[in-house]
């Protein structure tokens, strides 16, 4: 059918722009004035008519209101509810931290005796003291902290203050020193939880059932086999920091270089490709969960080692080759 | 002397049975008739299903009106005393004046029966474009609800 102005000027009923009690209430009027005069005439508020026509108003205003909600939880910039804006970052790629918890920088102290000839006895400094060391707030008994690196009193680092000046006996002679570390101590607790699953599930998800995780520390399955936490499941590359000086001569580096004292003992990153590996997420709960993958066969452990060539990207990748 | 008007369809819209004012309450099934609720058809029956509605109405119950209603059902747990009496009927004109301002209210009854644990509030008025009518409308509150009754008379 031909195409005619009328159909242009069919307007409809529908005022969109009526959205709360008062608006949706006066078109209500007007409609049941043009469509129903007379049916109904008594708009007197104090009438069972109206009495209606202002529920049917309260409740357009009511879904007015969950309408724009929803629209407005859509948008990062205007969302406010919690989970909203974290699940929108998500999908922009940023991963919320879940909770940060306090973190102080801990002094510990141990006090070791002299020798006789003054000089301190470092044999009796305690062994080092493994991280998870459980401090109880002085304020609070039942916060707790837990250093993250250990304690070591036999070794000094460069951040570490010197020993104490010797405290003097009644004879003025040095009896002890006190030895000091620096340790950095979060609050939280560190906390094993074990599932029993008893079949391979593609994507398995694992409730932890808490909402303040701050980060997971280990994943071990049953075969003793480590499972790593990753960004996202589809990255399937870790970096693995080492010791330069514990891998040896066999390691990244030749023996020359490692002997020939050139190279200073430092930490060193390096990629390894992990089939084991989950990401965590936060439920629609708040709590923490376990996201496992779909499965694979290619269960290889492989040591990536970079050159330049792979590093260099397809543009300049064979001129960079050739100069090599 | 004038003579006065004793039609009971005074408004333009009353003389037509087909037209409807506004809907009869308490709210009732139309017995096989257009429509889903009984309406009234005359300006008087809906300003009293109007009357009885608003005194039915506690204030704050009617969802965006919270000042629509007079407090009528606190009658049934207050000591009946002359003030008190003044002071509800104080408050029912007051609320007629901000709702109904087209009702002249010429007599407040309010009847309290200790035996049945009842109050009555009979309330005689006429609407100001007709003064020379006397309608009344009565609601009885009780223990498990309002329930109202309704005459009319004329001079």
């Amino acid at each position: 059918m031909a195409y005619t102005d009328k159909q242009k000027l069919i307007e409809t009923n529908v005022n969109y722009t009526s959205k709360d009690f008062s608006t949706i209430k006066a078109d209500l009027i007007e409609y049941t004035k043009a469509y129903f005069p007379d049916t109904y005439k008594d708009f007197n508020e104090t009438s069972p008519g109206m009495m209606l026509i202002e529920l049917s108003s309260y409740v357009g205003d009511v879904l007015s209101y969950y309408i724009d909600y929803n629209y407005k939880e859509n948008l990062l910039a205007t969302a406010t509810e919690k989970r909203n804006v974290r699940r929108l970052s998500e999908f922009l790629g940023y991963k919320v931290p879940n909770k940060t918890p306090s973190v102080v920088r801990l002094k510990v102290t141990t006090t070791i005796d002299a020798n006789s000839d003054g000089t301190p006895n470092y044999g009796q400094a305690p062994s080092s003291i493994d991280s998870g060391l459980q401090i109880a707030s002085n304020v609070d008994s039942q916060i707790l902290f837990e250093t993250t690196s250990e304690i070591d009193f036999t070794s000094s680092g460069s951040g570490d203050p010197a020993i104490s000046a010797p405290i003097l006996n009644s004879d003025g002679e040095a009896s002890s020193y006190t030895l000091t570390r620096y340790v950095r101590a979060v609050s939280g607790q560190t906390k094993t939880k074990t599932f029993t699953i008893s079949s391979p599930t593609k994507f398995l998800e694992l409730d932890l059932g808490e909402d303040n995780v701050i980060e997971i520390t280990s994943c071990i399955d049953g075969a003793g086999q480590e499972w790593y936490e990753v960004d996202y499941l589809g990255q399937d590359l870790i970096i693995e920091e080492r010791n330069i000086e514990s891998r040896g001569t066999g390691g990244f580096f030749s023996s020359t270089v490692m002997q020939s004292g050139s190279l200073s003992p430092a930490k060193l990153a390096i990629f390894r490709k992990k089939p084991r590996r989950f990401a965590t997420r936060i439920n629609s709960d708040m709590k923490l969960e376990l996201w496992f993958g779909s499965g694979t066969n290619d269960t290889s452990d492989e040591l990536l080692t970079l050159n330049s060539t792979q590093i260099a990207n397809s543009k300049y990748n064979q001129a960079k080759a050739k100069f090599i | 002397m004038p003579i006065l008007d004793k039609r009971k369809d005074r408004f333009i819209e009353d003389q037509d049975s087909r037209v409807s004012v506004g809907i009869d309450f308490p709210f009732n099934r139309t017995a096989g008739g257009n429509g889903l609720f009984n309406t009234t058809e005359t300006t008087i029956d809906a300003i009293k299903a109007n009357i009885q509605l608003l005194l039915q109405t506690n204030q704050g119950e009617r969802l965006f009106q919270p000042n629509l209603g007079v407090n009528l059902r606190q009658l049934l747990f207050e000591q009946m005393t002359e003030d008190l009496q003044i002071q509800i009927e104080n408050n029912i004109v007051d609320v007629f004046e901000r709702w109904l301002p087209f009702v002249n209210l010429t007599n407040i009854n309010i009847e309290r029966r200790n035996d049945v644990n009842q109050t009555n509030v009979n309330i005689e008025f006429n609407i100001r474009r007709t003064p020379n009518s006397l309608e009344s409308v009565q609601v009885t509150f009780d223990g498990v609800g309002g329930t109202t009754t309704t005459s009319d008379g004329a001079y």
